[in-house]
This record gives C-alpha cells, sequence and structure tokens, in this order.
C-alpha cells in the first residue's frame, strides 16, 4: 500500500491506495479537481472508504460555506467531495463522516440524500464518525494487516463543538496502524480532543510514525502550553506534516508549532514552503526537492500576485511553490518507510546555506 | 539493406544484395549519419519512421502511435525479426525488452503486433501500483522505463471524469457550464457535443469530461445526458442521517 499526503495547497487530503485500483481518501482538500487528478492518474475505480474529518472548505472542499450562502445553489464555492461523488457515484463503498453543525445543510448532505433516492448508495454505507471509550475499527485490509482506525472525536467532543459551533473540535481523528506501526491523520483536531484521547490512554502518549500537524500548524485554539504539551507529552513521532499552502491567508504554519514539532521529532515536512522560510520563493520552484513525483498543487509554472500597497510600492507575493510536496510513504513488511526524506532534508539544507531560515531549522 | 527515401539528408543510400553491412556511396561522417537519425527520430508528430531499416530482419524503432498515444524511445532501439518458418509464425523482438514478442507473417506485421503489446503492457502496468506488482511485472516495469519515459506517456491522455452540471448560459457565447464541484467552465463550440447545445439554460446534466492529466483543466466535454435530481430539504438530510450506520456500532479496536 502507498499513502499519499496529497499537495493540494491549503487544505488537507491523504489517499491510500491499497492495489487493484482501489483506494481510501481522507478529506479531499479545497483545491478543486487535485485529488481528482491523484485517482484518475492511478487509475483508482473504486473508493473503499471516503471520509471526511469535517465539514471545512480546506477539508471537504466547501461542503460547508455552501449552506451559508444565499446564492442559487450552483453559486457555490468548490466542493470536492461532490466532484468526488459525482464521478464515482456508485463505486464508492463507505463513506464516513462527522455529522457536524454544517453537515445537515450542506450539499454534500443533499447530494448523498439525492445518489440514494437514485439507488446508488444505500444508507448502510454511510458512517457517522463517532467514538466511545475505545478505538473503533473504519477498515481493514484483506490481510487484516493494516487497519484503520477512528480514535476520536468522542461523544463529549461532538456535543462540545455542536454547541460552539465549532467543527474543527469534533474532527475525525484516524489512525493507520501496520505492522505495530502507525500513521495519525489529525484533521483539525483539537487540544481538548487529544486530552481526552490522552486520558483514556491512561496518559500514554501516541506513539506514531508520523502525524499531520492539526490545523495546517496553526495554533489550535489554544495556548503555547498547550502546543508543548502536544508536541511533547501528547505525541511521540518521526516525522511531522504539515498540510499548508504558500499564500494562505491564516498565517500557517506558525512558527512556534513548527519549532515545538522541529524539537520532539526527527523530521518536520511541509507540503508547500511559505514566506516565513524563504524570501525569494520563485527561486525554489517548483519545490525545494525538484521536481514532484507525484500529482500535487505545486506548480511549474510562475504563479504569483502582485499587490500595491498603501505607499505605492508592490509586493509579489508567490503561491503554490513546493517543500516536500506530496508526500508518500510505502507500507512493506517491515513497517512504513517515507520516500524522498533525504531530498528533502537536503533541500532544506541548501536553504539555509543560501542564507535562508526555514523554521524547521 | 536501406530501404525507402532518405529525406533531403544529402545522403545517397543503395540497396545491398545481402543483409548487412549496410552500404554507403559517399559515406558521410558518422556524425552526420547520427545527426540524421536524430532529426528524424525526434521529428514531431511523425509516426512509424519506418525507413531506416538495416536489413530485412531488423528495424530501427523510432517514434510510434498507438491509439492515442505517443510512444517515444529514450534511446537507441532495434528490431530484431526472426522470419517465419512453416511451422512457427515470425518473430519481433527488442533487446532490452525480453518480455514483448510481436508476431506476424512480415516484419511489418510483426512489428506492428509488437508495437500493440506494448502499448497493451504499458497501459496494463499503468492500472497496477508499484507494490503490488510481481517479480515479472516489476522487471517489466524495469526494462520498458529504460527505453521510453513512462512519465510523459502517463499525462500524455487527458483524464476521463464523470461529472454533473448545469448550463447557466447560452448567449453570448461562450456556453457556461457550472459544475456540481463549484468550478464553472466557459466552454467554445469545439469543446461541447452535439446534446449540450440543443439544452436550454437551466438544464442539469451528467457529463464525462476531459481533464488536462497535468493541469486537471478541463479540454472538452465528451458526452452529456440530461438529469433530473429531486429537491432535498433539510429534513431528507436528518432523516437519511438516522438510517446511517454510526461507528459506535464498529468492532472495537485497543488503544495499541
Amino acid at each position: 500500500m502507498r499513502v499519499l499526503f496529497v499537495d493540494v495547497g491549503q487544505g488537507t487530503c491523504q489517499v491510500i491506495l491499497t492495489g487493484r485500483r482501489r483506494a481510501i481518501v481522507i478529506d479531499t482538500g479545497s483545491h478543486p479537481r487535485t485529488v481528482m487528478r491523484v485517482l484518475r492518474l492511478f487509475r483508482v475505480e473504486t473508493i473503499e472508504l471516503l471520509c471526511i474529518s469535517h465539514n471545512d472548505e480546506d477539508h471537504a472542499g466547501g461542503t460547508a460555506k455552501s449552506s451559508s450562502r444565499k446564492n442559487s445553489k450552483w453559486k457555490k464555492p468548490p466542493s470536492l467531495v461532490m466532484g468526488i461523488l459525482a464521478h464515482y457515484q456508485d463505486a464508492i463503498e463507505t463513506i464516513a463522516f462527522v455529522p457536524d453543525t454544517k453537515f445537515a445543510k450542506s450539499r454534500f448532505g443533499k447530494f448523498l440524500v439525492q445518489l440514494e433516492d437514485e439507488g446508488k448508495i444505500r444508507p448502510e454505507q454511510l458512517v457517522t464518525i463517532e467514538v466511545q471509550a475505545t478505538p473503533k475499527l473504519l477498515w481493514e485490509s484483506e490481510n487484516k494487516v493494516t487497519q484503520l482506525a477512528v480514535i476520536s472525536p468522542l461523544g463529549g467532543n461532538t456535543a462540545s463543538a455542536l454547541v460552539k459551533k465549532n467543527a474543527n473540535a469534533s474532527s475525525a481523528i484516524l489512525e493507520l496502524r501496520h505492522r505495530g506501526q502507525k500513521i495519525v491523520f489529525a484533521a483539525d483536531s483539537e487540544y481538548s480532543q487529544w486530552r481526552d484521547v490522552l486520558r483514556l490512554r491512561s496518559n500514554r502518549p501516541v506513539d506514531c510514525r508520523a502525524i499531520t500537524i492539526p490545523h495546517h500548524g496553526g495554533l489550535m485554539s489554544g495556548t503555547l502550553a498547550d502546543l508543548r504539551w502536544f508536541a511533547g507529552s501528547a505525541i511521540k513521532a518521526d516525522i511531522a506534516i504539515v498540510s499548508v499552502g504558500t499564500r494562505n491567508g491564516y498565517g500557517h504554519p506558525g512558527p512556534e508549532t513548527i519549532k515545538a514539532f522541529a524539537l520532539s521529532t526527527s523530521q518536520v515536512c511541509c507540503t508547500q514552503i511559505t514566506e516565513k522560510c524563504c524570501g525569494d520563493l520563485e527561486s525554489v520552484r517548483p519545490s525545494i526537492v525538484g521536481v514532484p513525483r507525484f500529482p500535487c498543487r505545486s506548480s511549474t509554472d510562475k504563479d504569483v500576485k502582485r499587490k500595491k500597497r498603501n505607499d505605492g510600492s508592490t509586493v509579489i507575493r508567490s503561491n503554490n511553490v513546493g517543500c516536500a510536496t506530496t508526500i508518500s510513504a510505502i507500507l512493506t513488511d517491515s513497517g512504513i518507510d517515507f520516500e524522498r526524506l533525504d531530498e528533502h532534508r537536503r533541500g532544506v539544507d541548501k536553504l539555509v546555506s543560501n542564507g535562508h531560515t526555514p523554521l524547521c531549522r | 539493406m536501406l530501404c525507402g527515401d532518405v529525406p533531403s539528408a544529402g545522403l545517397e543510400f543503395v540497396r545491398a544484395p545481402q543483409l548487412m553491412p549496410i552500404m554507403l556511396v559517399d559515406a558521410p561522417s558518422t556524425a552526420t549519419v547520427a545527426q540524421v537519425i536524430a532529426d528524424d527520430w525526434y521529428a514531431p508528430n511523425v509516426r512509424n519512421w519506418n525507413w531506416f531499416y538495416c536489413d530485412a530482419t531488423r528495424q530501427f524503432i523510432g517514434t510510434f502511435m498507438v491509439g492515442e498515444v505517443l510512444y517515444r524511445p529514450t534511446g537507441q532501439l532495434i528490431g530484431l525479426f526472426e522470419p517465419p518458418t512453416p511451422d512457427i509464425s515470425g518473430r519481433f523482438s527488442v533487446s532490452g525488452l525480453s518480455s514483448l514478442v510481436g508476431r506476424g507473417r512480415t516484419i511489418n506485421e510483426a512489428r506492428a503486433d509488437w508495437e500493440l503489446s506494448v502499448d497493451a503492457m504499458i497501459q496494463r502496468l499503468f492500472g497496477t501500483q508499484d507494490f503490488e506488482r510481481s517479480t515479472d511485472e516489476q522487471e517489466n516495469m524495469r526494462q520498458l522505463s529504460q527505453c521510453f519515459d513512462l512519465t510523459e506517456i502517463r499525462y500524455a491522455l487527458p483524464l476521463q471524469v464523470r461529472n454533473c452540471g448545469k448550463l447557466v448560459s447560452v448567449f453570448p457565447r461562450p456556453w457556461k457550464v457550472r459544475w456540481i464541484d463549484g468550478t464553472s467552465s466557459d466552454l467554445s463550440r469545439h469543446q461541447v457535443p452535439a446534446e449540450l447545445v440543443r439544452f436550454s439554460v437551466g438544464q442539469e446534466f451528467e457529463a464525462v469530461v476531459e481533464q488536462d492529466s497535468r493541469t486537471g483543466d478541463l479540454v472538452k466535454i465528451v458526452s452529456v445526458f440530461k438529469s433530473a435530481r429531486k429537491q432535498v430539504s433539510d429534513r431528507d438530510v436528518t432523516n437519511l442521517l438516522s438510517r446511517a450506520t454510526s461507528s459506535k456500532d464498529l468492532p472495537d479496536l485497543d488503544w495499541d
């Protein structure tokens, strides 16, 4: 099996290629068609599991915002989950999602009803994600060597998120388990969820091969003390992955988050690079690891936006410049092997030698 | 022997009575010959450069096309034809691609069969992932990747994707389509099928579209058919949720 942490710009998307033209999709990112390119280029014919961690635009491609707009239903932000549903329709075996406040009014929910009406899906194929005291088995490989477990949200998290109208606080946290090793897909989960997970684990940290840093390296509605606890005590990971876009309006990734994980893990990899790490982004285009090996949002072509400042000067801002771009891990008989990490390390070294100050160093 | 016309290279080739060697009158320098080969090798939009026969049993493999896919060798490939015997049909093979054999009565027939075999194997291997390939398949992939730029071939064809859309504007041209994934496309006449031209504004439809493999941009709509999905209320969604499976009912796992 191969796990792809797809570079979708600002957003999150992971694809697990399970073989025999089948795949699991965890979130769809926000850029139209990137995930579809991945699936079609790898000739995926069946989606074994489509899992939407929460109904935010950058994870489900706009399913959430659709409900709040008063425009006609066709004038909505991109909804990648809809694109996948439209293409695969009856070739999706299971659709798992968190029924947060945004879901009931979303086009995603409505399209599911329409597909059921047309006989293309059955209610039994839909799984609403909620955990009680133990992780739940969401998917298992035929040889039972690899499992996908959901460890959060707990019932309390979901209720609290509904009250606060904060979809992040009930994000699904998934664990891919393979031969004693784990990859944790943390989506936009919050510290409150992790404290509950740690409590149920008798305060044993989650030991994993890799984790996707929640909320694209942002602060996750917490304090620096929460962050230090999370990176230092809650998680014990070899690799920390940040799915982030070069030009995002949120200030992701937070320098303090990257530094905290740089101290506690052996390597921090972002899918795209930001101005915080390199002042001249066009000089490293398409990515610091060279030509991307897998489909990604990072672009070889110049992608810049000129913005006039109040003082009359012009600022040029680059977009979609890759750092590690789409990151790949192979599940082997001995465990989980990440590919091209050395190239990423060398790319960061080169940035440092060229006088830049990447956050992960 | 040399067959066919050699385009304007200033060289003169003669047919030799025997199979080998190549005979050249006023033989040009090796560099000139190499340049001629290279020029034709990389000539764009050329199909089946068969003119450069070495002899009746060998063929220089240049760019060839099978269906819509262009196969451009990355290095020099020479095909060898073993003529048929009364019991066995002729075999065309290329050193370095041992598992692929084309069969036919003549060299051209066998070569055409070989090209089809290359296409079939590459397209079949593209449908598998490296981690699921057998030892033989891995070896085939290794050999093919040494002879062809597989990445270029993978990206050469547009992706076909099913999508749902709505025609939102017809005049002024171009046709404007809003897709269910929230994106929209302005399409000229050559990008839309005739059926779509007959649709009136507001018509919802399902379509098979072609997208650029590298960028994901829409190339054209291949086919469309009308669809009319029922209006759905929030209550319908809640109702569906109540019938969905809950992960609470899934098997328990340990924490580690």
